[in-house]
């Protein structure tokens, strides 16, 4: 798989564009006049200094996953307790029957879980594709 | 001072037929359909699908598929080399970047007729406002530029080296009708302080504009929304005072997020004052539509692009939408047909709609759930 020269990205064969920072990636190069050999401890300090924005960009991915799948626990807590005041409203005024209502509950509240996994599944499959 | 009697004249060009589009959008939008099929005729793409057998909309749907950015990669490529026609009805004026906040960042080529269009529908939002509120002092005073750096790439095509970046700062560089506005500052010193997005970055940009912009009169900001507010934020936290009390406003254009009525309006006066605050739907591909008053809706520019809905009830026309019908946007522009755009968009009736946020299945989830619970109130 080839990778974004300029941000390190993970990018597709097809793409004319890195996805992640914009830069052109099937373009004609740019003439480069040939520049002297960097000298090896200046080689070891851009190695030093990629490895860590590397590291850094790691972090940084792994903190924005976890916000977006922090959005699934309380959505589905929330839908959960809204079920739960709904249907205690609909027996208190005596539009549900007691037996209806908890049956109900339980279908709705495993019909969010269900979804809400689902979800979660094809987001992370998405994230981490098994090729 | 600005010469009110000649206001409609000057103005005609800009707003004109958008009011007039407004009036009847289906003609409207039957009219700019035959004249995108035209240009999409000169395309290989377009000559694939069969353009030039196209009469109605119906035979444009069958013959043309949805694409989105991601079929469009080969073209893209096919454009970098040098090759625009295969997509393209006209030549490549430049390209442009998105920053990617809301997905992939997205480079999308220009040309010379998207950014007439981009020019054009940018400034409706703010013409119309000045029509409407008589408000001609407006556009005496300065415009606060706090778009993204127009510098990010460079790339080679055909031998030339072509530099490229974020679509704000390239369509407000590019835009000859800034002159008479004044943008401050100019795009070319935002560009000079470099490419980066960082929040050191962003403040290098702040810091300039409030030294630019501490002195003069100031009447209204144009740009993405969160930078608007961020930038005020800064102001506040480093120079100790809101930009209400450097700058008296008269007007807030804010682009490219959702709920900005909703959402942002209240955190943004509470910086800037009482002062409204009008959407502008746009994004890299486009200006899709503007607020036309004090309603907090967005109406399309139904005289520049063609809109289509995918709803649970099949594919309709945007201005077929009943008050409440909500779906998939596709739009088809200038430079690419049956585009999807990856918003959400829902119907307020009278050619008020309101974008609802991208296609996301939270965001699905999220409205399914408010039209259920609150569609009875509504």
């Amino acid at each position: 798989m080839p990778y974004c020269q300029k941000c390190g990205t993970e990018i597709r064969e097809e793409m004319a564009f890195c996805p992640k920072c914009g830069a052109p990636l099937k373009a004609e190069q740019p003439p480069v006049e040939a520049a002297p050999a960097p000298a090896p401890q200046m080689a070891e300090k851009a190695e030093k200094r990629e490895k860590r924005e590397k590291e850094e960009k790691r972090e940084k991915t792994e903190k924005h996953e976890k916000r977006e799948f922090g959005v699934i626990g309380p959505l589905v807590g929330g839908l959960i307790l809204v079920f739960l005041g709904l249907t205690s409203y609909l027996q208190v005024s005596g539009l549900l029957r007691t037996e209806v209502a908890s049956a109900l509950f339980f279908i709705i509240i495993g019909i969010i879980i269900v979804v809400g996994s689902i979800y979660a599944a094809l987001m992370a499959s998405r994230r981490h594709p098994r090729t | 001072m600005f010469p009110e009697e000649r206001s409609s004249d000057i103005f005609q060009p800009i707003v004109g037929s958008w009011y007039e589009s407004l009036e009847n959008p289906e003609k409207s939008q039957r009219l700019v359909l035959l004249n995108l099929v035209k240009e999409y005729e000169k395309t290989r793409y377009g000559k694939n699908h069969h353009a030039s057998e196209i009469k109605e909309v119906t035979d444009y749907r069958a013959k043309f598929p949805i694409m989105n950015y991601q079929r469009l990669h080969p073209y893209l490529a096919e454009i970098q080399k040098g090759d625009y026609a295969n997509i393209l009805p006209e030549p490549l004026a430049c390209w442009v970047m998105t920053r990617g906040s809301t997905g992939p960042a997205k480079v999308l080529p220009a040309t010379k007729t998207h950014l007439e269009q981009i020019f054009t529908c940018g400034a409706r939002a703010l013409v119309n406002y000045v029509l409407r509120k008589r408000d001609f002092k407006l556009l005496t005073g300065k415009i606060l530029n706090l778009n993204f750096p127009s510098n990010v790439h460079t790339t080679v095509i055909g031998g030339q080296t072509v530099t490229y970046g974020y679509s704000s700062g390239t369509y407000a560089r590019l835009n000859p009708m800034l002159d008479k506005v004044s943008l401050l500052p100019r795009q070319e010193e935002i560009d000079a302080l470099g490419p980066g997005i960082t929040k050191a970055d962003w403040e290098k940009r702040f810091e300039l504009v409030y030294q630019q912009a501490a002195n003069e009169n100031v009447t209204a900001t144009m740009g993405v929304t969160p930078v608007i507010l961020s930038f005020a934020r800064y102001v506040k936290k480093k120079h100790g005072k809101s930009p209400k009390e450097f700058w008296n406003l008269r007007a807030l254009f804010c682009t490219s997020v959702r709920k900005i009525q909703f959402k942002y309006a209240r955190s943004l006066r509470r910086y800037f004052g009482q002062v409204p605050v009008v959407e502008i739907y746009s994004a890299t591909e486009g200006v899709f539509a503007q607020q036309l008053d004090d309603l907090p809706y967005i109406t399309p520019n139904y005289d520049k692009y063609f809109f289509e809905v995918e709803t649970g009830q099949g594919t309709k026309m945007l201005h077929e939408l009943k008050r409440g019908e909500w779906g998939k946007l596709i739009i088809s522009s200038c430079m690419f047909p049956r585009y999807d755009i990856g918003d959400i968009i829902e119907a307020a009736g009278n050619n008020y709609f309101r974008v609802v946020g991208r296609h996301t299945m939270l965001t699905l989830l999220e409205h399914g759930l408010y039209r259920l619970f609150f569609r009875w109130f509504v």
